[in-house]
């Protein structure tokens, strides 16, 4: 029997959930009891208890990868509040840590029905699902080691593991798959090595494997690669012991849970207005159709529910009330039950012997759910007649003004409530949208703080970072976009926006920080590929940047904003043949783009097409005098056709445009030696010797060249971007 | 006396010119005028797909050398060697192989693995292994090799570089080899890389410089995979050059009693900076007929040794252009090739480099070099590959210098990654047809065969195995055997092969330059010890003279300054120039 675990009240002020049942026949009964209907406010916490409950006992029969299912329960309900709660880009960030959670979940049952190609295939894709993928990544690892058929197989796995163990030393768990990894590889010196790494962190499991090591190195055919037997994969398989029926059951589940987080995902970005990005999503739910007739896992149903634009939320009544009085407390179970016309008569009833401007409060919230709005209203005025700054109530007025069509009249009841204290959540969000719209900034952002610091709001985060943004508040955008991150940090809105942020900011840390798992969560994008490619080259390495940029001009043949730093970058790497084409298509769309121009002169230039090239440099010169790259080519000429003289003064142009181009330097340096200008030949050399100094940007340094292949951050340990900072 | 052998196919017409005189040095058994055909389109390569230009004979040579290796390289020192050397050992008129041998990590204590293989020319292109015999298999783990005639007596020595010591081989009348690594002081030390002689102080004797690459204690590597300096493109591979300390260079004055002195700190070619060295080669940079030197380093400027014709030199990369690319970045560079790719009468350089950092050419410009790199159209197709062995040499004998470069990664762990930019471990050769015009047209692909296996490759040395006027190549590769390349161009163009032997101990004349001029051309070419990668040419000097049958004058500038002229001169023969006993020529 499948039932929702939870349901919502169709009362718009007193919308509240009422869990109905467990999740179904997979969740355990015994012990922990089903859980019991509960207040909104106190429905994480009850549902929290009972996950740990039922984590408690899936090792009984669900086997150790069981506590998967009760972490994507509640990630799908943490995920379906947050939506539900105005907040999308938190509600996005929870699907797809959801997303890994099903995707990895599919993996364990394929593990424990021994089908590890296609759990290898499911584990992939958890690695791309989320910005934390080192769990899903040590996994991978393990099912590599152990369907590798020849020694080198193993390498990539083994690499990964040493890549996870570079990035958290103190993961005992990839160390031991390591050791065990060398010595299927018959590796046994290398397997020592990393032994003794291990005893520091865990002495006890190294002293384990040391043991098995010993014993295996005894055997005849010891070392022999492929021979040594590694650890079985039980903790990967959920319900080894169980009845097929019962994989196949939480199969469906699972499948089901997959669909509905790629459709809410759609439905999230067709809500932002995202079209395109919804149709992936779409595509991506499709396969998953088949599955609805089974209940996801952990569904709250409400996402599909759209508001108005102006939605009077949910109001829960305990709000109205600092204290809340015990003679309320039968009021409130006839509410919660339903039943609004006794909740009323009892309320009445109060009010005859004493009249509180709290009580008629919910008086008018329970006339108001009935739809009898001109009742209420009469309630709200009484009671703002006896407590004019009792801000509930001036809120239950702005509502009512809203119910009744009357939106001017609300906003300003708004502007009134907002002077008495803070508003509640989706008060305060319109109230910041109606400041926006008549451009008064630093009001919307004072509710938007407010916000941002009550309710933990990643959408407001996002709003204030906007109104930073179009201040031209940088640092103000950044941090604001910073701290969305910390709050949403799988949803990509606000990884775009803090890339965006960042680059602006120059804060190229920042930026690599959101790029690295925006580009790998979604790979197909291009602009997201575009934006990589800017933080490469923020960090001072055209070579990634370019084959960013070239992964975004496959994805979107022509994408405009790439052309020309695509052309750049690769210019930069020399890779003259391959810039000159997308020059000339960024060309075509920009005839008179000075750096265009000199770009593909310079590009010209080196691949010996002189005559275009010092065309296209002094065009670019007729429109930007200072452009340093066209002297620098016009230079470059000049000395290839020993013009020395001519050529020192134009790359003398070009080192006063921009002192930091360092290959002008060298070549002014050379000019004025064959001039026989040896000081100034000196000074230049200097100059250049200079930038050269610092760190070592040689081809060892390290630079994942394809996203899929980029490890994320864990626990802020280091992602290759991000020892690219280092060393930059 | 010089022999020919009972195998020879060659159309052998010996001539000795001494200073302006000619004699014949040895009656001809045979004189055998081309049958090939003048090429048809000088200018262009032949277009057709079938066309061959070499044959790989290894096999039917004989020749079933293998370099040791480990197959996953975890150490940087596993990844260098080997040097190959092409030089007559026994004077019997066939130019023989030696091929350097090395170690890996886990075999660096048992040196008897590291057999180095000196390949006797029996004629009709078969060899056979005669190191044991000849004393010069067990030089421990090698790297780079050259050779000379240091003492004059006719017979090459050898010259062999290793990780830990180098080794000094005299040659005795081509009947063995004596180890003189001690008596002669040149044993050295640490990690050698290139060499090559030269007479640097025209003393009359040949002196010695040698690369040192990196400071490394075999006994104390750094951990593959682990560190920054041990991660390429995020995956682990083995440590270095950077990061690791490197080591200064070495050179040696003869002191023309079969004893060498190194002063390097003194002549200014110390590299206190202790980059990481690997090719060399001498020439002569600045037209003054003095030798030059010209270190490649990896991952740092190279440098340009400029004689200052006092027994120092002036380190002038920078000014002279030829340090660094023309955009003032370092390269990874390895190997070098010397030529006067445009017969204009002064020697270029190209330098191959690592993957993503083009190969360089310098162009020669007189007093100064300019990077043609793009606009030779060399650089482009490198991009991908991390270049090694490398020559300037005419495989058509159209009258213009190719050039040919072998490649090979380094890391093996470079497969596992899907990179766009560059190739995979395994990497095919390149061929650079000259097309006259300061451009070359990379062709490759067009001869297919060995020019397309995917090889990891090291040395590469050219020189005419079989002497029928057509180039061989020879290359030592990294992992596997090697791979002996038989030009069989069928539309090659007549040539001249030049022998020289000077006087005293100066015999090879190593250093000299030739330049002959047949029709509107004139080509020149020097005699090297030691150059390409690790490795060291046919000292003989290959001219292409395409469809002209005869040569119009040849001039040697020996290297002492004097010259020898001669003109006239039948193509398609292998020319023997002694230097006058008496006054020279100048």
């Amino acid at each position: 029997m499948v039932t929702p675990m939870v349901m919502y009240s169709k009362l718009p002020f007193l919308r509240r959930p009422h869990v109905l049942s467990t999740p179904g026949e997979l969740m355990p009964t015994q012990g922990c009891g089903h859980p019991q209907p509960m207040r909104h406010r106190r429905k994480a916490l009850a549902l929290l208890l009972w996950l740990v409950c039922w984590s408690s006992l899936a090792g009984a029969g669900g086997g150790p990868g069981a506590h998967l299912e009760a972490e994507l329960s509640w990630t799908m309900v943490q995920a379906e509040t947050a939506w539900h709660q105005g907040e999308p880009q938190i509600a996005e960030s929870h699907y797809r840590t959801a997303l890994q959670q099903a995707w990895t979940l599919r993996a364990n049952l394929e593990v424990a029905e021994q089908r590890l190609p296609q759990a290898v295939e499911a584990l992939h894709l958890a690695t791309a699902a989320a910005s934390d993928n080192r769990h899903a990544r040590l996994a991978l690892s393990r099912l590599g080691l152990h369907l590798a058929e020849s020694p080198e197989a193993l390498d990539e796995p083994l690499n990964e593991l040493r890549l996870l163990i570079q990035q958290k030393p103190g993961d005992v768990a990839a160390r031991q798959y390591l050791i065990e990894g060398l010595l299927r590889a018959g590796k046994l010196g290398q397997a020592r090595g990393q032994l003794q790494d291990l005893t520091p962190h865990d002495a006890e499991l190294a002293a384990s494997l040391e043991a098995r090591l010993e014993a295996w190195a005894q055997q005849p055919q010891a070392p022999q690669a492929l021979a040594f037997a590694l650890s079985p994969l039980d903790d990967l398989a959920i319900l080894p012991s169980a009845a097929n029926e019962q994989r196949k059951i939480l199969r469906r589940r699972t499948d089901a849970t997959l669909g509905r987080i790629y459709r809410n995902l759609a439905a999230l970005h067709r809500q932002a207005e995202r079209p395109e990005r919804a149709e992936a999503y779409d595509a991506l739910a499709a396969p998953f159709n088949g599955a609805t007739t089974a209940e996801p896992l952990g569904s709250l149903d409400i996402v599909a529910q759209q508001g108005p634009v102006v939605r009077p939320p949910q109001l829960d009544p305990v709000s109205l009330f600092e204290t809340l009085p015990e003679s309320l407390r039968p009021v409130l179970r006839l509410i919660d039950r339903g039943d609004l016309e006794a909740a009323e008569r009892l309320l009445r009833q109060g009010l005859e012997t004493q009249d509180d401007p709290q009580q008629r409060a919910l008086l008018a919230a329970v006339l108001s759910d009935q739809g009898r709005h001109d009742d209420a209203e009469k309630e709200v005025r009484s009671v703002l007649e006896m407590a004019p700054k009792m801000l509930s109530a001036r809120q239950l007025s702005v509502r009512l003004f809203y119910l009744q069509g009357e939106p001017e009249k609300g906003a300003r009841e708004l502007q009134h409530a907002a002077e008495l204290g803070p508003l509640e959540r989706d008060l305060a969000f319109h109230l910041a949208d109606l400041e926006i719209d008549a451009q008064r900034i630093a009001a919307a952002n004072h509710q938007l703080r407010s916000l941002s610091r009550r309710f933990q709001s990643a959408r407001a985060s996002v709003l204030l970072s906007r109104n930073a943004q179009h201040l031209g508040n940088r640092k103000g955008a950044v941090d604001a976009s910073r701290r969305a991150l910390e709050l949403a940090p799988d949803s990509e809105e606000v990884l775009v926006l803090h890339t965006r942020n960042a680059l602006t900011a120059k804060l190229a840390d920042d930026a690599a920080k959101a790029v690295e798992p925006l580009a790998r969560m979604h790979p197909e994008v291009a602009d997201y590929q575009f934006l990589l490619g800017s933080v490469w080259q923020a960090l001072g390495n055209p070579r990634e940047a370019a084959e960013a940029y070239l992964r975004a001009v496959q994805l979107e043949p022509g994408h405009q904003p790439t052309l020309l730093p695509l052309g750049l970058a690769l210019n930069h790497e020399s890779r003259f043949a391959e810039a000159k084409p997308f020059l000339d298509q960024a060309l075509a769309q920009a005839p008179s783009d000075s750096d265009i121009l000199a770009a593909l002169a310079e590009a010209e230039e080196r691949l010996g097409q002189t005559s275009s090239a010092e065309a296209r440099a002094r065009q670019a010169l007729s429109s930007d005098p200072n452009n340093a790259t066209a002297h620098l080519v016009l230079g470059l000429i000049d000395m290839a056709q020993g013009r020395f003289e001519a050529a020192r003064q134009t790359l003398e142009k070009a080192v006063a445009s921009d002192p930091q181009l360092t290959k002008a330097h060298y070549q002014l340096s050379l000019a004025c030696a064959r001039l026989g200008d040896g000081v100034a030949a000196k000074h230049h050399l200097e100059i250049y010797r200079q930038a050269q100094e610092g760190p070592e940007g040689s081809h060892l340094l390290l630079t994942p060249s394809t996203p899929n292949k980029a490890p994320a951050s864990d626990d802020g340990k280091t992602t290759a971007l991000e020892r690219q900072r280092q060393g930059s | 006396m010089r022999r020919l052998g009972p195998l020879s196919l060659l159309p052998l017409l010996t001539l000795s010119l001494t200073a302006g005189n000619v004699e014949a040095q040895d009656p001809p058994t045979s004189v055998k005028t081309t049958t090939q055909p003048p090429l048809q389109s000088a200018a262009n390569p032949p277009s057709a797909a079938s066309e061959r230009l070499f044959q790989d004979i290894r096999q039917a040579a004989g020749i079933d050398f293998q370099h040791p290796h480990s197959p996953e390289k975890k150490y940087i020192l596993e990844s260098v060697s080997g040097g190959v050397a092409l030089f007559d050992y026994n004077r019997d008129g066939r130019l023989d192989i030696y091929l350097v041998s090395s170690l890996t990590v886990d075999t660096a204590r048992q040196p008897h693995l590291a057999r180095g293989a000196l390949y006797k020319n029996l004629g009709d292109r078969r060899f056979v292994d005669v190191a044991e015999e000849m004393g010069v298999a067990l030089a421990g783990w090698g790297v780079g090799v050259c050779v000379a005639d240091v003492d004059g007596d006719g017979f090459q020595d050898l010259f062999v570089t290793g990780v830990e010591g180098n080794h000094f081989y005299r040659n005795k009348a081509g009947k063995t080899f004596e180890d003189l690594t001690q008596a002669s002081g040149l044993g050295g030390g640490g990690w050698s890389t290139g060499c090559g002689f030269a007479d640097y102080d025209r003393d009359g004797d040949l002196d010695l410089f040698v690369a040192r690459y990196l400071d490394l204690d075999i006994d104390e590597l750094p951990e593959f995979g682990r560190g920054e300096i041990c991660t390429y493109r995020d995956i682990p591979v083995q440590c270095g050059p950077r990061g690791l300390p490197g080591q200064s260079d070495l050179f040696y004055r003869n002191d023309g009693n079969g004893h060498f002195e190194e002063v390097g700190k003194a002549a200014g070619l110390s590299d206190p900076q202790a980059m990481f060295g690997l090719g060399v080669t001498w020439f002569d940079a600045d037209g003054d007929a003095w030798p030059d030197l010209y270190v490649a380093n990896d991952t740092k400027p190279n440098f340009l040794y400029i004689n200052q014709k006092d027994g120092t030199f002036e380190e002038m990369s920078f000014p002279m252009g030829v340090a660094v690319s023309e955009d003032g970045k370092e390269q990874g560079s390895m190997g070098i090739a010397v030529g006067d790719y445009r017969n204009e009468g002064r020697p270029s350089l190209f330098v191959t480099n690592f993957s993503e950092e083009f190969n360089a050419l310098y162009h020669n410009q007189g007093g100064y070099f300019v990077d043609a790199s793009f606009r030779s159209a060399t650089a482009g197709p490198s991009l991908p590959h991390v270049g090694w062995g490398t020559a300037f040499f005419d495989y058509d004998n159209d009258g213009w210098l190719d050039l040919m470069l072998v490649n090979g990664h380094v890391y093996p762990q470079i497969d596992q990654i899907d990179m766009e930019a560059s190739a995979p471990y395994r990497q095919r050769r390149m061929l650079f047809h000259n097309r006259r015009d300061g451009t070359f047209e990379e062709v490759a692909k067009r001869y297919g065969g060995p020019l397309t296996a995917e090889q990891v490759s090291r040395g590469l040395a050219v020189g005419d195995l079989d002497d029928d006027g057509r180039l061989d190549v020879v290359i030592n590769n990294l992992d596997g055997q090697p791979e002996v390349l038989h030009n069989v161009f069928p539309q090659a163009g007549h040539w001249l092969l030049v022998q020289l032997e000077g006087r005293g101990k100066m015999r090879d004349g190593i250093g000299a330059v030739i330049t002959v001029h047949h029709g509107k051309t004139q080509q020149t070419r020097t005699v090297h010890s030691g150059t390409s990668y690790l490795s060291h040419h046919d000292l003989r000097q290959h001219f292409g003279l395409g469809d002209r049958a005869k040569v119009d004058s040849l001039e040697v500038r020996w290297p002492d300054g004097s010259t020898s002229r001669r003109s006239n001169l039948a193509a398609n023969q292998i020319l023997v120039v002694r230097q006058a006993d008496g006054p020279s020529a100048e």
